[in-house]
C-alpha cells in the first residue's frame, strides 16, 4: 500500500498539480469508503493530466499517445453532444443499468460554461446545487474525459481513468474503482447490503485483470447475489469465506506457477507474459506504444525487450566481473541505465506472484473446511471398499458409531467368532471412514493399536508396518497437541517393546536407535532387549525362558520367529558338536512340546540326518543341513 | 532518521558483492548480528530493512535505496533476505528457514563462483542455527502452548532444511561443484543423525558413487564424513572399517580448541570400538571419560557383573550416544576374554570339562544365581560359531558330563574380524 501512495505522490510532484481547494472540505466529507459519489463534491477537473501510468488496470501506456499528438493535449474537454454519445455507447453495452446519461446531461447543463469565467460564489451554488442532486438521485455520474487519450475506451476503462484521476487529485488511497461501482449500483445492493459482500465483491474484482474478465465477474457476481437472495442466504452466508470462481488465465498461471521451477530469470518473463499485464514501472519510459489498437503487438514488443534488457544486463554484469574487479561506478551506471528498471521490475511481479500464491493458498484453505465430512451411516459392519471419488457421507460412520463398531470386532476376535480376513477388512474400513473424516484422536491410535496387535498376533508384518508407521506419526501428533510425554499416549511403550524385538529378528539396528532413544527405563523395555542380548548372545536357553513368561502379544510375536531362532540355534549346534546329540535334550533346549513336535519341524530341512532308532541326531551327517536357509522364506 | 554510518556498511557490503566477495560480505554482516561492530557502525536492523524494502518513504532513504538499486541490481534483495534472515534469527523464530529458502532461491542468476560462496555459507549455517533456534524457543517457552509451538517447530526445521539441501545438491551436481558436494552431503547426515535416522542417513554417501570425491573436497569436509561414515558403520557391526574412519578423523583434527572438542566427541566412539580389536585405552584416557572406565576394565578380565554395572549405571549415556545396542556385542566379547581366562587357568590344556566354564561364569556373575550347564553350553556354542573360539564341544553318552576341544591355540582369532552379522 505504501508503495502505491508513494507512487502517487510522486505522479502528483511530477505533474505539478495543486492540490484541489476544496480538498478540506471534501475530506471532512469523506466518510465511507465506498459511497464517495453521495457525498464528495465532484468538479470538473482544470487539469486533468495526460499521463495514467499508475493506473494498475491499465495495459497500455498513454504517455507516448499523447507525446506523438500534441495538438491534442490541451483539449481536455470534448463537446456535449461528443460526451453525451461517448457515455451512450458505454452505457448501452450495458444495458442502460445505471440511466447514467440522462442525469449526466443534467449536470452537464449545469456546468457548461467555461470554468475559468466562473467565479467562486457561482462555484459554491454550484456545489451545493449538486449535492442536493447527487443526494436525491444516488446515482453514478460520469465527467468528462479527453476523448483524444481514448481513442476507443472500453467502458470500465473510460469510468476507471477518471475515478483514478480524481482520487489522485483528492490524495486519497484509491479504491477499487470496479468493485465500488459495481458495490454502488442499486439494482444489485441495497443500503442493507453488509460489508462483507462488499469485500466479497472487491476480492472478485481485485483478481481481474482484463476488461473481458472483468465482465464475466460481473455477471458471474450478480448471478451469485441474486441467488443468495433467492434463498435467503444473503444476509446469513459467510461471503469472507465463500469462494471466488476460477478465471481461466488462473487456472493456467496456477498449473505453470506451481510446476515452474525455472532459474530467475525464465520465471520473471514467463510470469510477464502469464499475468498479461506490463509491469508498472517498466512500461512508461522504456516502451512506447502507440496506441491501444496495437496492445498484443505492443505486449510482444515489450516482452522481448524487456528480454533484452535482461540478457544486455547479464553479460555486460557478467563481462564486468571478468574483465577486471576494479569497479568503475560509471560505467556500472552506464550499463545499468540499459536494465535500471529490472530490480523494480522483480519485485514487482514477485509481488503478484506472491499475491497469487496467497490467494491459491486461501482457496484451498477454502475447498479444505467445506470438504469436512461428518457421516451418517450408522451400520456396526461395513465392507471395505476402496474410494475412487468424493465420499459419500451417507457411507461413513460418525465416531460415536465406530467405537461401538470396534468394540463389536474386538469381541468377535476374542471369541474367535471371526476369521483374520473378515477382522482386518473391517479394520481397514474404519480406517478408511477415520480418514475421510480426519478423526485424529486418541481413537484412532486406539484403532490402529488393535489393528497391529491383530497383525501381530497373527504374523502379517507387512500390515503391522504400515500401521506402526501411522501410529509413530499419530503419537507424536497427539503428545504435541495435548502436551504430555510421548510416552503416555496410548500402549505406545508396549509396541515400542513389540518393536525392538521385531526390529532384532530383522538385524536392523539402525532403526532400534531412535526407540531406545525415547525409553528410558520400563519393565516392558528391558524385557524386549533383554530377550535382544539372549539372542545376540546366544542364551537359548534364557530366551526360551523368557519366552514362556512373556505377556500374551509378546509371546505371540515370539512365535513368529521361532522357526528363525531354532534353525539359527540348531546351526550353531550342528556346526559346534562333535558328538551326536539326544534327541530329547535338544526338544527341550530348544523348547519344543514334545520329541515328536521336534521330529516333525526337523523333516523340514532335507539334509538333516538321525540315527536307525531315531534317538540321536547325527551331527557330522547334517552339518550343511542349515546352510541354505533363508529366513525371509521361512517366515512366510 | 537513518544513521549515515548504517549507510556507508550497506554500501561496503554491497560493494563486496558487486567484486563478486561474497564470503566477505557475509562475514561482515556475520559480524554486525554477533554484535561485535553494532556499535560501532550503529547499524539499525530495523530501519535499514524497511529502508531497503521500499518501506521508509523519507528522502534519504529513498535516495539511498534508488543510488543502490541502480548499482547494484538484485544484490538489494539478496541482502534483503540475509537482513530479514538476520532480524528473525534475532528474534528466534522459526520463520528463519523461509529467508534461507529465499536466499537460496534468489541465488540462481548469479555465477557459479559466487553461487558456490553462497551455498557454502548456507550449508554451514543453516544446521547449526536451527538447533539454536529451538533451543531459544524452548527456553522461551512458558507455557505448554510455546513448548508445542517449538518442538513444531523443530520438525518442519528439520524437514524444511532437508528440502533445501536436497535441492541445494542437485544444483551442485548439475554445476559440478566439486567442494561442495561432501559439504552439502555432510550437511544431511547431519540432519538425519539428529533425527535418528541412520539408514537414510546411509543412502546420502556419495563417496562410494564417487571415487575421487574425497580427495578433491577439502580437508573439513573429509573429516566430517570419515566421521558420520564411522558412526553409520557401528550400526552395521563393521567395527574394523569404523575404527578406521574414526582413528583417521582422530589423527586430522586440528589441536585448536575446537578441534579438541571434536576429538573428544570421536573418543567417545573410538574407545568401546577399539576394544573389539583388542586395543584398550590407557589410563591418562580413562580420565577424562570416566563412564568408560568400569566398561573397559570389566570387558578386559571377563567381569559380567562389573560389566552389567557399568551398562545400568551410565545408561542414559549409552542410549544418548546411540552405544545401547553395543552392548550386547560388547557382552559376547567379555564371555569370551572370561572363557580366556579359564583355559589360561587350565594351562592352555585341550580337553576342560564345561563344568569349569560353569564355576567362572557363577563367579564372575554372582547374581545370575545358576547359569546352567546348557546355558553355558549355549553361550560357548555361540562363541565357537562366531569363531571367537577355535573349538568343539563333546557330549557324553552317558548325560551330564561335557567336554570342549580346543585346537593348539583357540584364542588366535582377534575378536574384530569374525562376522558379527551371521
Amino acid at each position: 500500500m505504501n508503495n502505491k501512495r508513494q507512487t502517487i505522490d510522486d505522479a502528483m510532484k511530477a505533474e505539478k498539480i495543486n492540490i484541489n481547494p476544496y480538498q478540506p472540505q471534501q475530506q471532512g466529507n469523506y466518510q465511507n469508503y465506498y459511497g464517495y459519489n453521495s457525498n464528495v463534491n465532484y468538479r470538473y477537473q482544470t487539469n486533468i493530466p495526460t499521463q495514467y501510468q499508475y493506473n494498475q488496470y491499465y495495459q497500455y501506456n498513454y504517455q507516448g499517445n499523447a507525446n506523438q499528438q500534441p495538438i491534442m493535449q490541451n483539449s481536455y474537454y470534448r463537446s456535449p453532444q461528443q460526451f453525451v454519445q461517448q457515455t451512450n455507447t458505454c452505457f448501452n453495452q450495458q444495458q442502460n443499468k445505471f440511466q447514467a446519461p440522462q442525469q449526466q446531461q443534467q449536470q452537464f447543463n449545469n456546468t457548461q460554461q467555461p470554468l475559468q469565467s466562473v467565479s467562486q460564489q457561482l462555484e459554491q451554488q454550484q456545489q451545493s446545487q449538486k449535492i442536493q442532486i447527487e443526494n436525491n438521485n444516488d446515482h453514478q455520474f460520469l465527467p468528462p474525459v479527453n476523448i483524444s487519450e481514448l481513442d476507443q475506451p472500453t467502458r470500465w476503462e473510460s469510468e476507471l481513468k477518471v475515478y483514478t484521476h480524481l482520487y489522485r487529485k483528492l490524495n486519497v488511497e484509491m479504491p477499487n474503482l470496479v468493485s465500488a461501482r459495481f458495490c454502488n449500483s442499486r439494482e444489485v445492493f441495497n443500503e442493507q447490503s453488509s460489508i462483507t459482500v462488499k469485500q466479497y465483491v472487491e476480492r472478485a474484482f481485485n483478481k481481474c485483470q482484463s476488461d473481458d474478465e472483468r465482465n464475466i465477474m460481473e455477471q458471474f457476481l450478480k448471478a451469485t447475489i441474486t441467488e443468495a437472495k433467492r434463498k435467503n442466504e444473503y444476509t446469513t452466508r459467510d461471503w469472507s469465506k465463500f469462494p471466488l470462481p476460477t478465471l481461466q488465465r488462473e487456472n493456467q498461471i496456477r498449473t505453470q506457477f506451481l510446476s515452474s521451477n525455472l532459474p530467475i530469470k525464465q520465471s520473471t518473463a514467463m510470469a510477464l507474459s502469464s499475468l498479461g499485464q506490463t509491469s508498472k514501472f517498466g512500461a512508461p519510459s522504456q516502451a512506447q506504444p502507440s496506441g491501444p489498437a496495437q496492445t498484443s503487438t505492443n505486449m510482444h514488443n515489450l516482452k522481448s525487450l524487456y528480454d533484452q534488457m535482461i540478457q544486455q544486463q547479464v553479460e555486460s554484469i557478467n563481462q564486468n566481473h571478468m574483465k577486471n574487479k576494479k569497479i568503475d561506478y560509471s560505467m556500472d551506471l552506464a550499463i545499468l541505465q540499459i536494465g535500471k528498471l529490472q530490480p523494480n521490475a522483480t519485485t514487482q511481479i514477485k509481488q503478484q506472484q506472491k499475491q497469487l500464491k496467497k490467494r491459491i493458498e486461501e482457496e484451498d484453505q477454502i475447498i479444505e473446511t467445506n470438504m469436512k465430512i461428518i457421516g451418517t451411516c450408522e451400520d456396526l459392519e461395513k465392507p471395505y471398499f476402496r474410494l475412487t471419488g468424493l465420499p459419500d457421507p451417507n457411507m461413513i460412520r460418525p465416531e460415536h458409531i465406530l467405537k461401538k463398531a470396534l468394540v463389536q470386532l474386538l469381541d468377535k476376535w476374542k471369541n474367535c467368532q471371526a476369521d483374520y480376513n473378515f477382522i482386518i477388512e473391517q479394520f481397514r474400513s474404519i480406517r478408511q471412514d477415520l480418514l475421510v473424516q480426519h478423526i485424529e484422536n486418541r481413537f484412532t491410535v486406539q484403532v490402529y493399536e488393535e489393528n497391529a496387535r491383530i497383525c501381530l498376533e497373527c504374523g502379517d508384518f507387512p500390515r503391522y508396518e504400515s500401521c506402526w508407521t501411522m501410529l509413530v506419526d499419530l503419537y507424536e501428533m497427539i503428545s504435541i497437541s495435548e502436551g504430555k510425554d510421548v510416552n503416555l499416549i496410548g500402549n505406545k511403550v508396549e509396541f515400542d517393546s513389540y518393536r525392538i524385538f521385531y526390529l532384532t529378528m530383522l538385524n536392523k539396528q539402525d532403526q532400534l536407535v531412535k526407540i531406545l532413544h525415547q525409553n528410558l527405563d520400563d519393565q516392558r523395555i528391558k524385557f524386549a532387549l533383554g530377550l535382544r542380548e539372549s539372542f545376540k548372545c546366544g542364551n537359548y536357553v534364557k530366551l526360551f525362558k523368557d519366552y514362556k513368561e512373556s505377556s500374551e502379544t509378546m509371546g505371540s510375536v515370539i512365535n513368529h520367529f521361532l522357526v528363525r531362532i531354532r534353525v539359527r540355534a540348531l546351526k550353531q549346534i550342528v556346526k559346534t558338536y562333535i558328538s551326536n546329540i539326544d534327541l530329547e535334550y535338544l526338544a527341550d533346549l530348544l523348547a519344543f512340546q514334545d520329541v515328536e513336535q521336534f521330529k516333525q519341524f526337523m523333516q523340514f530341512f532335507d539334509l538333516v540326518r538321525f540315527d536307525e532308532t531315531l534317538k540321536f541326531l547325527l551331527i557330522k551327517q547334517s552339518i550343511n543341513a542349515f546352510d541354505n536357509i533363508n529366513f525371509d522364506k521361512m517366515n512366510e | 532518521m537513518i544513521a549515515k554510518k548504517s549507510e556507508n556498511i550497506l554500501l561496503i557490503i554491497l560493494r563486496y558483492f558487486r567484486e563478486g566477495k561474497c564470503l566477505e560480505a557475509m562475514s561482515c554482516l556475520k559480524r554486525i548480528f554477533s554484535g561485535k561492530e553494532q556499535s560501532l557502525l550503529g547499524l539499525d536492523i530495523e530501519q535499514t530493512l524497511k529502508q531497503l524494502r521500499l518501506e521508509n518513504d523519507s528522502e534519504a532513504c529513498k535516495k539511498l535505496n534508488d543510488n543502490a538499486r541502480l548499482s547494484h541490481p538484485g544484490w538489494v534483495d539478496l541482502l534483503c533476505n540475509l537482513l530479514l534472515y538476520y532480524v528473525e534469527r534475532e528474534r528466534g523464530s522459526a520463520n528463519v528457514i523461509d529467508h534461507f529458502e529465499n536466499l537460496f532461491k534468489n541465488t540462481k542468476w548469479l555465477l557459479d563462483e559466487q553461487r558456490s560462496q553462497i551455498y557454502q555459507f548456507l550449508c554451514k549455517q543453516v544446521v547449526t542455527e536451527q538447533y539454536k533456534i529451538v533451543q531459544i524457543m524452548k527456553r522461551k517457552a512458558k507455557d505448554s502452548e510455546a513448548v508445542k509451538r517449538a518442538s513444531h517447530a523443530q520438525e518442519t526445521l528439520e524437514s524444511k532444511s532437508l528440502q533445501i539441501f536436497q535441492e541445494m545438491g542437485r544444483e551442485v551436481n548439475i554445476k559440478n561443484m566439486q567442494k561442495l558436494k561432501l559439504l552439502n552431503a555432510n550437511q544431511q547426515m547431519k540432519i538425519y543423525f539428529k533425527g535418528f535416522k541412520f539408514d537414510r542417513a546411509a543412502d546420502c554417501d556419495k563417496v562410494e558413487k564417487e571415487q575421487n570425491l574425497l580427495l578433491t573436497s577439502p580437508k573439513q569436509d573429509q573429516i566430517t564424513y570419515h566421521y558420520y561414515k564411522g558412526r553409520i558403520l557401528i550400526f552395521h557391526s563393521k567395527f574394523v572399517d569404523a575404527s578406521q574412519h574414526l582413528t583417521q578423523v582422530l589423527q586430522e583434527c586440528p589441536r585448536t580448541q575446537k578441534g579438541i572438542s571434536c576429538a573428544r566427541q570421536v573418543l567417545k566412539y573410538l574407545i568401546p570400538i577399539n576394544m573389539f580389536m583388542g586395543r584398550y585405552p590407557k589410563k591418562e584416557l580413562i580420565e577424562q571419560f570416566k563412564e568408560y572406565d568400569l566398561l573397559c576394565t570389566s570387558v578386559k578380565q571377563g567381569n559380567i557383573a562389573g560389566l552389567q554395572e557399568a551398562i545400568d549405571k551410565y545408561r542414559s549415556i549409552w542410549i544418548k550416544r546411540s552405544l545401547l545396542i553395543l552392548m550386547d556385542q560388547l557382552k559376547v566379547l567379555c564371555y569370551r576374554n572370561l572363557c580366556r581366562k579359564v583355559w589360561l587357568i587350565n594351562q592352555k590344556v585341550n580337553k576342560i570339562h564345561l563344568n569349569q566354564f560353569q564355576k567362572a561364569f557363577r563367579i564372575s556373575h554372582p547374581l545370575n544365581s545358576n547359569p546352567t550347564i546348557s546355558e553355558v553350553c549355549c553361550i560357548i556354542a555361540n562363541l565357537i560359531y562366531l569363531q571367537l573360539i577355535q573349538g568343539q564341544i563333546y557330549l557324553n553318552n552317558a548325560k551330564e558330563i561335557y567336554a570342549i576341544t580346543l585346537s593348539q591355540d583357540p584364542f588366535k582369532n582377534r575378536p574384530h574380524e569374525i562376522n558379527w552379522q551371521n
